[in-house]
């Protein structure tokens, strides 16, 4: 009777390392699709993988990362090795908070482990945090207003740069979610905000068009996204590197074909 | 100094600001980032008056100081130097020389498109190449140094990571 109970007993405890060990695997994917999403580099988000699983007594933990997918195999000692993958869908969208806040954590677990389940929850409380739209509305309007000073424009040249910026933002946050792709967005966004241009100018002939075309497509161009490609390839994630390339090259590309379509289509009419 | 280079150095500083607003940024670190903006162009216009002529080399040393400014900011704040280097690095960013060669397109014009578009690329080039330059040097040292402190060979030394995260290691 006892001896039953006692395997009873055993076999509860298996279940929960068990349980445990499924846990730790879907935190750590939860932990890397953040970093990611965020901004961070592959390197970064996979060697802090590494670091939380060695932290939780992981006997051997591999971790292999490209912009759209995570593979962890995690061994932890007595146990079978097991596998997840988590193929990421969401387009990066940087947000450094996020970032600081989950390097803290991770941090902060590699001191001090957590349940596993707790550090999921923590993950994706700060995962979920949206990010300040009142700050990014003021961001859009300032660089490029101030991008089209910077590049010789005049006082009346920045506010409407700033105000197609703010119109930039607004189509960013309201017809992003609607749209197949980044690069569909891209489009649309250098399109229409190269319209509104044309049509500023015609109202206003006075603007210089040149210079708030430029103002904007500070805000446009991918160079966030080309910086952290080189990043990649330079630490040695040179498959992720080149997939990133390609995607700042095509949002360049799709870019240049959004203004030239407006301008074209708008610029000798108005 | 002349009027229009004052402007372009305080605008690119409000310019590294408002993407750090864009990025989410902490508040905290918005004004470093301005001052690395600012930096990074004092580094630009200094270079192509005085030093080089052309696009390319100018742009690869601002980048570089920009980038040893990023990294110095990552160990005093303890924060990923990404962060840093983005933001400020947005004032080298080539969207004048895009734009003009959008315009060159328009006007049917392919030889001044093409001469925008190469220029357009070695902007892009300059600021990969500094950082580059850069950030190896900056791992270079952390890896000396680390061999120096610790008497072990400088293996599997990441870059950027503080000393608090070394030691969970």
């Amino acid at each position: 009777m006892a001896s039953a109970q006692q395997a009873a007993e055993i076999e509860v405890t298996e279940i929960r390392k068990k349980q445990e060990t499924d846990n730790l695997v879907r935190a750590l994917l939860d932990m890397g699709e953040a970093m990611i999403g965020s901004g961070a580099e592959i390197y970064r988000a996979e060697d802090t993988l590494r670091r939380i699983a060695k932290a939780y007594g992981a006997s051997d933990c591999e971790v292999f990362i490209i912009t759209s997918s995570i593979v962890i195999t995690l061994e932890l000692p007595q146990e079978h090795p097991r596998t997840r993958t988590r193929r990421i869908r969401k387009p990066v969208e940087n947000d450094f908070t996020k970032l600081e806040d989950l390097n803290e954590l991770s941090r902060e677990v590699c001191v001090r482990p957590i349940p596993a389940q707790q550090l999921r929850q923590r993950t994706s409380a700060i995962a979920g945090t949206g990010a300040q739209r009142r700050g990014q509305f003021l961001g859009y309007i300032l660089a490029s207003a101030a991008f089209c000073l910077f590049f010789t424009g005049n006082l009346l040249d920045a506010l409407a740069a700033g105000v197609v910026g703010a119109f930039l933002f607004w189509m960013q946050i309201c017809v992003g979610p609607f749209c197949m792709n980044s690069v569909v967005l891209q489009f649309l966004c250098s399109f229409f905000s190269g319209i509104m241009i044309c049509i500023l100018h015609g109202v206003f002939p006075s603007l210089q068009m040149a210079k708030i075309m430029i103002g904007d497509i500070m805000l446009l161009i991918p160079g966030a996204s080309f910086t952290n490609s080189i990043r990649d390839v330079l630490l040695g994630d040179t498959l992720s590197g080149i997939v990133r390339f390609v995607e700042a090259l095509l949002l360049a590309a799709v870019l240049t074909v959004g203004f030239l379509a407006a301008i074209l289509l708008f610029g000798r009419i108005f | 100094m002349e009027k229009q280079q004052i402007i372009q150095l305080l605008s690119g500083a409000a310019g590294s600001f408002g993407f750090g607003l864009i990025f989410n940024l902490r508040k905290k670190y918005l004004p470093l980032v301005a001052a690395g903006g600012f930096l990074g162009w004092l580094v630009y216009l200094l270079c192509s008056r005085y030093v080089w002529e052309g696009v390319f080399l100018p742009t690869l040393a601002a980048s570089f100081a920009t980038a040893i400014f990023a990294e110095v900011l990552a160990r005093v704040c303890h924060a990923p130097s990404t962060l840093f280097f983005l933001t400020a690095v947005i004032p080298l960013v080539p969207g004048r020389t895009l734009y003009y060669c959008i315009d060159a397109l328009v006007q049917n014009e392919q030889e001044q498109a093409q001469r925008y578009g190469t220029e357009t690329f070695l902007y892009a080039l300059a600021i990969a190449a500094g950082m580059a330059i850069a950030w190896t040097l900056c791992d270079f040292s952390r890896r000396i140094g680390k061999a120096g402190g610790t008497g072990s060979s400088g293996k599997s030394v990441e870059p950027e990571h503080t000393d608090k995260r070394r030691m969970d290691r």
